[in-house]
């Protein structure tokens, strides 16, 4: 088949060494993207649901974290599904084209990828609609800009959005949060900047203070480790950032006016479920937004007191509408840039 | 203590040695030496190279144990098995090399290893500025102590290097040539601060080759030659002749000296000057090398001999005038330029510019010469010819080596020196810039080099002789040239002049 | 004789780093010889394995190699990285770019424009170097923040791939990949280069003009100097040659195992690789075993997490602790030089 007799004593003695978990099910295997464990974002919150799903379902995990995971992603890749792992999940963004020719080799084996369509019977990919849920910071941010009485907060509508690269993955934050910010007031000012760089806090500062500087008093920051400077500046100037991925309002509480969560703990924990209980969605893509809890607002623990209730009603109002399909919000990766992005 | 034994002590001997010996294979280093210094004096050591002063030092320094006789502290005898024994018997050494550690500032150097502390380890800042302050008032001298180490100018690192000394409780300072490092000013600075010294009751080692200055300051001088005391005697009534006199022995012509033949003008300069770094302005020099002689270059270290060795070899570039070999401008020459117009090159600093002591002896010995067809083609080396190359060499020049694969660095220096001198002869170059090429080496060794040197002139090339050695030079040059601040100031023929006359010229007096 | 020493020089704090990483397992409540013993499975077991390390140690090749060029000549440059990613660069965007061109056409090219960029990234430290005397240590540490930089900038930017989330430019044509040597494994042909280019280095060394006039430039640069050797030219050229090598491997690294440019792809290949000279001590075969090793630790230490709970930091200690050892033993080597030539100053006699 696929091993070859040399490896056979090697598969041998991998087999040994997880021998427990091929009770249930074959065990699967997490692949941490590069920028690693303890990120506080993105690849915690996936191990976090992995995690929760080997617990509740019995299967048998391990995850794979290496520096070198970018140029040794066909090596890990195969290692994995030549070691008896029955689904393996991909975190890193780089292994899209290995993911594609490493699976071809196993069908046998199922494959997900996160954050991108890569097409094979045994891939499933996992996509969230970013822009949903950043429609609803847009509502949000949007009705607090002009809210007399907050403090740090001026009288001019003007909001700011700060995108760690000029890419369709990250338009896709910045145009559903315009979108969302003028379906309340269509005249409203949204300032867009690109840090080039996800990994430079100093960047990010002097970006959003520039922002501050020109009447913005809230910054939606969709820049990874750049986006900690926006906070940071936000807290500095008493003024508001807006957080991205995970709950980041904790970071500078009062003024983390919300955060965009994006679930990719609910999304590896279903589809571990899914492999468990034998409906591993192969071959799919499968898309998850606010109907799906794959996307969605944090629960605004430290500034609910200053939101009105209005304000709130609004905002709930914009996620129903997007539930139950009278709002459609602009997806950048399906209907390309607006013009206004052009 | 009182009055009357102060001033017994005062006079008595502070550090001495008694019939101290020591070898080095059949380099008899040290030959039964006796001296004494005196409590309060400055005591001048005198000699040439190789005359066994640093074996004498390194001996009361406790680096070197003697084959022989013992050295006496306070006249009595004792056996130092380390340098800490010296410290402890309060002797100190200023070396050649300083030791201050850069980036710290002085005081933190003086008082590094031996810190004041208040109560809890602390280091006490304040007293140790008192200290140091104490020290130089005590000195003299002027230092501003929170100079880091690398901003402080010469002279005051090296008057730190010797009240480091008496901070840590030495009387007896040995400094080794202590103005080679500096500029006149200085020299008379570094003159007073030691007088003052004395006057403390500090006992002072100076050792020196420049006999103006040991004139100036000593009250009792030891003269060295070829591993023996010539001369321990008081200073007084000395003069710079006599010293010269005694330092170098009676010149004794060689016995392998053909006359001279000169033939044509190989090596001219003309009117040249080098960029005013130097302790000496080196301006409009001009001198004519023939085939076929040997013209030696006399004078006191510094006073244009590094200019000549630079602007000849180009390693220094000429501000002005013109260098020409066999008769072809050469002044914007590259040193290879100059090797390939047959300029070769015995460097003074043979350990780290005459040779690769981490190579083999074959490697050194084609050296300059790897691009030329006997060893390389198209940029490929052939190491049959390499090896052959080296074996014939080593035979030639009786390099004692296990084999030419050797490293350098475990040859004997006589034999190092050889190596070199096998590399450079070898191509019949036309002229031979040869500096200090006896330095450090026994007196078997010295012979072969000289018979090499007056050969090699006899089969008609042109030999550039820069020594410290006056015997070597009158020994060896068919003209001597001495050189005082840069400029010429007497030229005498073989045998044309005594010891005497060439000294008094190598020392600023202009030869009628 | 000599392989056989360099192998000895390089396996000796090996074994040091062992007992030390056996210590440290034990006190993290792990089996140390049960981990060595996956360590070597996932490394060296098997022809599939091997491959695995190989073609981790191949960008350590070429860093290596570019470190010890230059140490050879006294030239402490620390800029194979910042050359591997502008090499690296180049190649990705001739690469993705060319599209037209035929792959037994573009392939070369981009090596070469690679190579190109690698070298000239060392211009700038190596003139400063030759004429002012400037310190090289410090420009190339500043040009490898440069590179990187720019490099992550271009990317973030310019060289985009359409409809990328994270920093990397599109994948270079498919006709323009190396050669796999083993399918599936991404060892290809970007190893036997490496390893022609050691045998090269082995060759030059010492049967080159070249070969020789840098042992004794680096040696001895007042000797060489004297001896008609141009040492700032010398010096400029290594350094050169040096990020010509590096800039090569970025390239390698692109067209072979990743297929594009991806900020951040060098995990400190550069840095790896002047442990890696230090180790061999500049000999071709040491640098060889030194890279395989590197290489071997981290392959084995991406998967030996599929089969057990040893967590990655593990390798990185083991990885950190092999490489303070490679310059401690060398700071060792140095004293005995020093005390040798006090010694010799002192008694005139050879030790």
């Amino acid at each position: 088949m696929f091993c070859k007799p040399a490896f056979a004593a090697s598969t041998a003695l991998a087999l040994l060494f997880a021998a427990p978990a091929f009770a249930e099910g074959r065990p699967a295997a997490l692949i941490i993207s590069q920028s690693g464990l303890g990120d506080q974002s993105y690849n915690d919150l996936a191990y976090a649901g992995f995690e929760r799903a080997l617990a509740s379902t019995g299967i048998e995990g391990r995850t794979v974290e290496s520096k070198e995971v970018v140029a040794q992603a066909d090596e890990i890749l195969r290692r994995a599904s030549d070691a008896g792992f029955g689904l393996i999940l991909d975190l890193e963004f780089a292994h899209g084209e290995p993911i594609a020719a490493v699976a071809k080799d196993y069908p046998d084996i199922n494959y997900v990828i996160l954050n991108q369509v890569v097409p094979g019977d045994n891939i499933a990919s996992v996509v969230f609609r970013e822009e949903e849920g950043s429609y609803l910071a847009g509502v949000l941010a949007a009705q607090m800009t002009t809210l007399p009485g907050v403090e740090g907060i001026n009288e001019q509508p003007i909001l700011g959005v700060i995108g760690g690269t000029k890419s369709a993955g990250i338009d896709k934050f910045i145009v559903g949060f315009i979108e969302g910010a003028m379906s309340v007031n269509p005249d409203i000012d949204v300032k867009v900047g690109y840090s080039n760089n996800f990994a430079d806090p100093a960047v990010g500062m002097q970006m959003a203070n520039a922002m501050y500087d020109d009447g913005a008093d809230i910054v939606y920051h969709i820049a990874g480790g750049t986006g900690i400077g926006v906070i940071e500046a936000a807290k500095e100037r008493g003024a508001f950032a807006i957080g991205v991925d995970t709950d980041q309002d904790g970071l500078a509480p009062g003024h983390v006016l919300t955060s965009m969560v994006k679930r990719g703990d609910v999304a590896v924990e279903r589809i571990v479920a899914d492999y468990a209980g034998d409906k591993f969605p192969k071959g799919q893509t499968i898309s998850l937004g606010l109907a799906e809890d794959g996307v969605g607002l944090s629960p605004m623990e430290h500034t609910k007191d200053i939101i009105p209730a209005d304000v709130m009603a609004k905002v709930d109002a914009a996620r129903a509408g997007i539930l139950d399909g009278s709002i459609k919000v602009w997806d950048v990766l399906s209907q390309g840039a607006p013009d206004y992005l052009k | 203590m009182s009055e009357m034994k102060q001033a017994d002590a005062a006079r008595g001997p502070r550090l001495g040695g008694q019939g101290l010996s020591k070898s080095f294979g059949p380099l008899m280093a040290n030959d039964r030496i006796d001296f004494v210094a005196r409590r309060g004096t400055i005591h001048a050591i005198v000699g040439g190279n190789g005359a066994g002063k640093s074996t004498l030092m390194n001996i009361l320094q406790g680096l070197l144990t003697p084959d022989a006789g013992t050295v006496l502290v306070n006249g009595a005898p004792v056996a130092f098995r380390s340098p800490n024994d010296a410290i402890r018997a309060g002797i100190g050494m200023v070396h050649q090399e300083f030791t201050l550690i850069p980036g710290l500032t002085l005081l933190e150097n003086l008082i590094l290893g031996a810190e004041p502390r208040r109560g809890l380890g602390a280091i006490d800042r304040q007293a140790a500025e008192a200290r140091a302050a104490a020290l130089a008032e005590l000195a003299g001298v002027r230092i501003d102590w929170s100079l880091t180490e690398e901003d402080a100018p010469v002279h005051m690192r090296q008057a730190v290097e010797i009240l480091r000394l008496i901070y840590r409780g030495a009387d007896v300072l040995i400094l080794d040539e202590p103005t080679a490092v500096l500029a006149p000013p200085q020299i008379r600075e570094l003159l007073a601060l030691m007088r003052n010294l004395r006057e403390k009751g500090n006992t002072i080692l100076f050792i020196s080759h420049k006999l103006d200055e040991v004139l100036a300051v000593a009250d009792e001088v030891t003269v060295l030659r070829s591993g023996r005391v010539v001369v321990s005697r008081p200073a007084e009534g000395l003069d710079k002749a006599e010293l010269a006199r005694l330092m170098t022995g009676e010149p004794v012509e060689a016995p392998t000296a053909k006359p001279a033949l000169p033939g044509a003008a190989v090596l001219e300069l003309d009117r040249i000057g080098a960029g005013g770094e130097g302790a000496v302005a080196f301006q409009d020099f001009s001198l004519t090398l023939r085939a076929g002689e040997i013209v030696g270059i006399a004078g006191v270290a510094g006073n244009g001999q590094d200019e000549i060795v630079g602007l000849v070899s180009g390693m220094m570039p000429a501000a002005r005038g013109a260098i020409r070999l066999a008769g072809q401008d050469i002044t914007r020459h590259s040193t290879r330029e100059r090797r390939a117009l047959g300029l070769a090159y015995l460097s003074p600093d043979r350990k780290k510019e005459g040779l690769c002591l981490d190579a083999s002896i074959a490697d050194n010995l084609i050296a300059s010469h790897q691009h030329k067809p006997r060893f390389a083609a198209q940029g490929f080396l052939k190491p049959r010819a390499i090896a052959d190359f080296a074996a014939e060499r080593v035979a030639a020049f009786e390099i004692k080596c296990a084999s030419p694969r050797q490293p350098v660095r475990a040859l004997s220096g006589g034999n190092q020196q050889k190596v070199a001198m096998a590399r450079e002869l070898y191509d019949n170059p036309r002229v031979l810039l040869a500096c200090q090429p006896t330095r450090g080496v026994d007196i078997r060794g010295i012979a072969a080099i000289h018979e090499e040197i007056l050969g090699f002139r006899d089969s008609g090339g042109a030999v550039l002789l820069i020594s410290e050695e006056l015997e070597e030079l009158v020994q060896l040059s068919d003209r001597i040239v001495t050189i005082y601040s840069g400029r010429i100031t007497g030229e005498f023929p073989r045998g044309g002049a005594g010891m005497e006359r060439i000294g008094r010229t190598m020392l600023g007096e202009v030869a009628a | 004789m000599k392989s056989l020493q360099a192998a000895l020089t390089i396996l000796f704090p090996i074994a040091i780093v062992l007992l030390i990483g056996a210590a440290a397992l034990l006190a993290a409540g792990h089996d140390p010889v049960a981990v060595y013993a996956d360590l070597m499975t996932e490394a060296f077991g098997g022809t599939r394995r091997i491959a695995a390390s190989l073609s981790a140690a191949t960008p350590l090749i070429f860093t290596g190699l570019a470190a010890a060029v230059a140490f050879r000549v006294g030239v402490f440059t620390v800029g194979a990285e910042g050359s591997l990613y502008v090499g690296a660069l180049m190649a990705a965007w001739l690469g993705f770019t060319l599209t037209g061109l035929n792959g037994w056409l573009l392939a070369p090219l981009c090596l070469l424009a690679g190579t190109v960029a690698g070298t000239l990234w060392m211009l700038p430290p190596g003139l400063m170097k030759a004429r002012l005397g400037i310190d090289e240590i410090v420009t190339t540490l500043m040009l490898n923040f440069i590179a990187i930089g720019l490099t992550t900038w271009l990317v973030n930017g310019p060289l985009l791939a359409p409809g990328a989330a994270n920093s990397s430019t599109p994948q270079v044509v498919e006709t323009a990949r190396l050669t796999r040597l083993m399918p599936p494994s991404t060892l290809t042909t970007g190893f036997l280069i490496a390893l022609a280019l050691l045998f090269a280095y082995a060759f030059w060394q010492r049967r080159r003009v070249g070969g020789y006039e840098t042992l004794i430039g680096g040696l001895a640069p007042r000797f060489a100097g004297a001896s008609g050797i141009d040492m700032p030219g010398l010096m400029l050229r290594m350094l050169l040659l040096s990020g010509a090598i590096a800039g090569l491997g970025g390239a390698l690294q692109v067209l072979g195992p990743i297929g594009r440019f991806v900020a951040g792809f060098s995990t400190g290949y550069g840095f790896t690789g002047i442990a890696v000279a230090i180790l061999a001590r500049g000999n071709p075969f040491g640098i060889l075993i030194g890279a395989v090793l590197f290489g071997g630790l981290s392959t084995a230490g991406a998967t030996i997490q599929l089969f057990s709970d040893v967590p990655i930091e593990i390798v990185n200690i083991l990885q950190g602790l092999i490489m303070i050892f490679a310059v401690a033993d060398f700071g060792l080597r140095g004293w005995f030089a020093r005390r040798a030539g006090r010694q010799a100053a002192n008694g005139g006699a050879t030790p």
